[in-house]
């Protein structure tokens, strides 16, 4: 009896998870599951079931679609102008929040996280008025300071669309880090700071020997979130610029949909979906990999 | 205290005798589509439209002005058949994504979808799509001279069409049109609105003076629904064909020297007489420009025009004039759209479902429902007069005769209709875009074009290489 008493105490965690695992299971486990057989099959109209090729879906996704690379670069180009931009932007907003009086503070940090609230889809057709050559408020207000003689086109030509895809971006979601480091700066200790302006320590070096260093797991888990969430990046893409002019800001999300929403090619849709995952995936154990060994 | 609560009586009544009001309003306003709807016209049909009572069927639809009408006119329906309807009206996105995902999972979850012109043969070709021709063949389950099929003007019926049978059936029809501003025209000295190519390239050139106007705006922004359904007017204007001998021979030609052109002209028309940025432009940014007198001239989707001459939407209200769109030795071809009611091939229900595509479709429903937005894809009701009404003053006129013009003269497969058009369109739309934007010339972006358009042809075993 105690022997049966001991077994069921052993497996009590199991079973008291054991619903959420099933939940869990269902909703994320097996799509993602699924997506990745699909991935291996060639799925087509006719009889529309998945037929199991192997390797075939990504043999030409890696060495014969010019399409998939260019995705690529272009998701890779948005990750890295993107996430740069919005930590040192959001870097900069928070230390000057942090300095700053606590009734600013409160009001400040309102307004900072606005953008952050609002759905990218209404920021999209928000910002793609603003950027409109014709009645756009963007270039009324370049040309009235007189930064520029006539209106550009933002989103129309192909050296400035990339870039004004990430200015939403960034504008939407550098709130988001700020936020991050906001709670990391108010939770710093002060006894060191305290103990540097003893010894005499100037601004610059109390920020590069004591802030950064108390701020970096907080740096890294910022730069984790929002790197995921740019790979990720549709929306704001598809209603801008549905990854035009040309391919110009096609991202490898957009180029998955494309192939799997609008042209119904769905198992090569799924591979290049799998691709996006893997890199997500591998750009997620990168920074996870930093901080246990920081941790440690 | 007396007085004041005397007053607050008198508030209170007020305040209930406007609600009461608001209500009257509200459901007068929400029962106007149904309005007019009389079921006498439909017991005309030698028909039992009884036969599938206490039936319940999922309809499918995607939100926009017409279906909301539909709605309205559900209450007809379930009268007249005893058939009751789960009606889920939800935004364009969503309602493809639910659409497909319901069609391919075989469930039959909704009974009738609302499949588009162009996405029709895709779902046909996976057998998703109930063949109707059993449907018009049975005397029991239509009556042919009370629906008037032979009635829809060429280019809707042929919409519901895939290689010549038919599975659904024209909800509304649109084409595209020349709008133009006729006080510039007159300013300009131009009598007449632009029957060829030229003639509309001499117009722009002569009308275009920015920042204020602009000569012409066209779509711009990717997508085969996008600048490849205004796009295709002018390659198929200018001469071009998709293929070599559609559908025998799926040989893609988009790079012969005539599609060359057209894309040519399209695009330098925009580049020189166009709104900065032309290349992302698309009807969002279209419309207000239109409304705002930003530009003389554009080739659209007839639904554009009410908006313009709409006085509290539009600044220019009252100065626009309507045509056919150009041509060139190829001819005219107006870009044709439509909307489709389809019978899902899972769904248990196909009679019940019939039986409300058959309703939804049919002459009295469409003529109720386009009394507002001039819609109708059967030519007895755009000549009727009393359905004309109000719709007259749009372009004096012009808008109306201009919209019956161009369904009677249009071609729904003015586009090649087949299974992978999504994708082929769309990688045209990616390579006119590009030239547009001034990224490549004409001819390395239909010889682009053309390539992929190969591979794609030859990846579904449609090209013999």
């Amino acid at each position: 009896m105690l022997h049966l008493r001991g077994q069921f105490r052993k497996f009590l965690p199991y079973i008291l998870c054991s619903p959420a695992l099933l939940v869990l299971l269902a909703i994320t486990i097996m799509p993602v599951g699924y997506l990745f057989y699909t991935s291996f099959c060639t799925w087509e109209l006719e009889g529309f079931r998945p037929v199991f090729t192997g390797l075939a879906n990504y043999k030409t996704l890696l060495f014969r679609d010019s399409d998939f690379w260019h995705s690529m670069g272009i998701t890779l180009m948005y990750l890295i102008i993107g996430l740069s931009l919005q930590f040192f932007l959001a870097l900069g907003m928070a230390l000057i929040v942090n300095k700053s009086n606590l009734k600013l503070q409160g009001i400040l940090r309102t307004v900072i996280i606005m953008p952050m609230i609002i759905t990218p889809v209404v920021i999209g057709l928000l910002w793609r008025v603003m950027y409109n050559p014709t009645f756009g408020t963007i270039n009324y207000v370049l040309r009235g300071v007189g930064l520029i003689d006539q209106s550009i086109p933002w989103l129309g030509q192909t050296s400035t669309a990339l870039l004004s895809v990430i200015i939403v971006d960034t504008w939407q979601w550098t709130p988001f880090v700020f936020l991050l480091l906001t709670a990391g700066l108010k939770s710093l200790p002060v006894e060191p700071f305290e103990a540097a302006q003893v010894d005499g320590a100037t601004q610059w070096q109390m920020f590069r020997y004591l802030t950064l260093p108390f701020l970096q797991y907080i740096i890294l888990v910022a730069i984790l979130f929002r790197g995921s969430d740019i790979f990720n990046t549709f929306d704001l893409i598809y209603i801008l610029t549905k990854g035009g002019p040309g391919t110009t800001t096609q991202s490898l999300n957009m180029y998955g949909f494309y192939h799997m929403f609008s042209w119904l090619n769905l198992s090569y849709g799924a591979s290049i979906i799998v691709s996006l995952l893997i890199l997500v995936g591998l750009f997620a154990a990168f920074f996870m990999k930093i901080l246990r060994v920081r941790v440690v | 205290m007396f007085t004041r609560c005397k007053k607050f009586q008198k508030v209170k009544r007020a305040l209930l005798m406007q609600s009461v009001f608001l209500m009257v309003i509200f459901s007068t306003q929400v029962a106007m589509g149904a309005a007019g709807l009389k079921l006498a016209d439909f017991e005309r049909a030698n028909i039992d439209w009884r036969q599938a009572a206490g039936e319940s069927i999922d309809v499918m639809v995607t939100k926009y002005y017409d279906t909301e009408v539909l709605e309205s006119q559900l209450g007809t329906f379930e009268a007249l058949t005893g058939i009751k309807v789960v009606y889920h009206s939800l935004p364009e996105t969503e309602s493809r994504r639910k659409t497909l995902i319901s069609l391919s999972a075989k469930s039959g979850a909704y009974d009738v979808v609302m499949p588009d012109i162009m996405g029709l043969p895709k779902f046909v070709k996976a057998g998703f799509i109930e063949p109707l021709q059993p449907y018009l063949s049975d005397p029991e389950l239509i009556d042919k001279k009370w629906y008037d099929r032979e009635g829809i003007l060429l280019a809707s019926r042929e919409a519901g069409e895939v290689g010549e049978a038919a599975y659904a059936f024209p909800f509304t029809c649109e084409a595209s049109q020349l709008m133009y501003r006729k006080d510039l025209f007159g300013n300009a000295g131009i009598a007449k609105a632009p029957d060829t190519f030229e003639e509309l390239w001499d117009i722009a050139r002569k009308l275009h003076n920015p920042p204020t106007v602009n000569g012409i705006a066209l779509r711009g922004t990717r997508g085969e629904g996008l600048n490849i359904y205004v796009w295709s007017s002018f390659f198929r204007g200018f001469g071009a064909n998709f293929f070599l001998n559609f559908p025998r021979n799926m040989t893609p030609t988009v790079a012969s020297p005539e599609g060359i052109a057209a894309t040519e002209f399209y695009a330098k028309i925009l580049q020189d007489y166009g709104p900065l940025g032309a290349a992302s432009w698309s009807w969002e940014e279209i419309i207000p420009a239109l409304q705002r007198g930003n530009v003389a001239m554009s080739i659209d989707a007839v639904d554009i025009g009410p908006l313009l001459e709409d006085p509290e939407k539009s600044q220019t209200a009252g100065e626009w004039a309507f045509s056919v769109i150009p041509g060139g030795k190829g001819g005219r071809y107006p870009g044709i759209f439509a909307w489709l009611l389809g019978i899902d091939k899972a769904s248990k229900k196909k009679t019940a479902a019939w039986l409300f595509v058959q309703f939804a479709t049919s002459p009295p429903a469409v003529y109720q429902r386009t009394l507002k937005t001039g819609a109708a894809s059967r030519e007895s009701i755009r000549n009727d007069p009393e359905w004309q009404g109000d719709l007259l003053r749009i372009g004096k006129g012009t808008w109306l005769a201009s919209v019956t013009e161009s369904l009677r003269i249009g071609d729904a497969n003015y586009r090649p209709r087949f299974e992978y058009w999504p994708e082929m369109g769309d990688t045209l739309g990616i390579e006119v875009e590009a030239a547009i934007a001034g990224q490549k010339d004409a001819e390395e972006a239909m010889e682009k074009a053309q390539g992929k358009i190969g591979t794609l042809m030859n990846r579904k075993g449609l090209l013999a290489w």
